[in-house]
């Protein structure tokens, strides 16, 4: 039986997208509040 | 500058060393799930949204367990350093419980039909999501040290009695989410070079766990030791 692999490739690049932004994100707010605590 | 904040410092650079090689490694995890690993035939490439939605609920998960086992320590102990390190777990795993509910309902779309379903699964995760957000707001309103660390250690142990449920839901329950993969009695039931892409993707966010939480853990230690509440 054929089966027809659905195109659904756009979802997967927003995951990719958003869970990236999330990670830089949180990781950029700890690089920032480190730069600022390490400085005082 | 004290020994205290000497330490808190070099755990904040270690910390931010591995935040950094950790976050390579998910742009490594990309490359390997969209060109070193084959397409599911019956989902598409949506189905790759589990080589990171899947470590992110699974990191949430033991994050947040860790506050409610640390936070009973605690209680036990009244070591403030633990505290400290039950809210630096708390706060990444609301990190990652972001990534979990958002990378879910982008493979329920194109899989499901649905962006949400209120199913068993789902709705614990929502919950428990909730609940270490409310942890967090309940930090923020609690001014005086001690009694902050006592009333979010509670909420982080009830927390962690709902993580059970939250695992064991889908067989609990009748639920739309798939079952578990890997976390399960039996063999894990995908092809090899999937599960190796899994594997590598959850080392990966357990490395990202471990440098998030070491360099916020840090940032407290740090706070603490200077009288400095920006710091934190």
């Amino acid at each position: 039986m054929q089966i027809d692999t659905p195109e659904n490739g756009g979802f997967m690049i927003a995951a990719y997208v958003v869970t990236a932004a999330i990670l830089a994100g949180y990781a950029l707010s700890l690089w920032r509040r480190a730069t600022r605590a390490l400085k005082r | 500058m004290t020994p205290q904040a000497q330490a808190a410092t070099a755990t904040i650079r270690r910390g931010l060393l591995l935040s950094g090689i950790a976050l390579v490694g998910v742009v490594l995890v990309y490359a390997l799930a969209l060109f070193n690993t084959p397409t599911e035939i019956r989902q598409g490439l949506a189905q790759k949204i589990f080589y990171i939605h899947v470590p992110a609920a699974i990191g949430a998960l033991i994050a947040f367990s860790l506050v409610g086992l640390v936070s009973g320590v605690y209680l036990w102990l009244r070591d403030p350093r633990l505290d400290l390190f039950a809210h630096a777990s708390a706060e990444v795993g609301v990190v990652f419980s972001v990534v979990m509910l958002t990378t879910g309902p982008l493979w329920g779309k194109p899989i499901w039909g649905t962006w949400w379903t209120w199913d068993a699964r789902l709705t614990l995760t929502l919950f428990l999501f909730f609940l270490f957000v409310g942890y967090l707001a309940l930090r923020s309103a609690v001014p005086e040290p001690a009694e902050r660390a006592r009333y979010s250690a509670v909420v982080g142990i009830l927390g962690l009695f709902l993580v059970p449920f939250v695992h064991l839901s889908v067989y609990l329950f009748r639920t739309l989410h798939p079952q578990p993969v890997l976390l399960k009695p039996s063999a894990p039931s995908m092809p090899p070079e999937m599960l190796r892409t899994l594997l590598i993707s959850m080392g990966v966010f357990t490395l990202l766990y471990a440098g998030f939480v070491m360099t916020r853990y840090g940032l407290a230690i740090l706070a603490e030791s200077t009288g400095d509440s920006d710091a934190d």
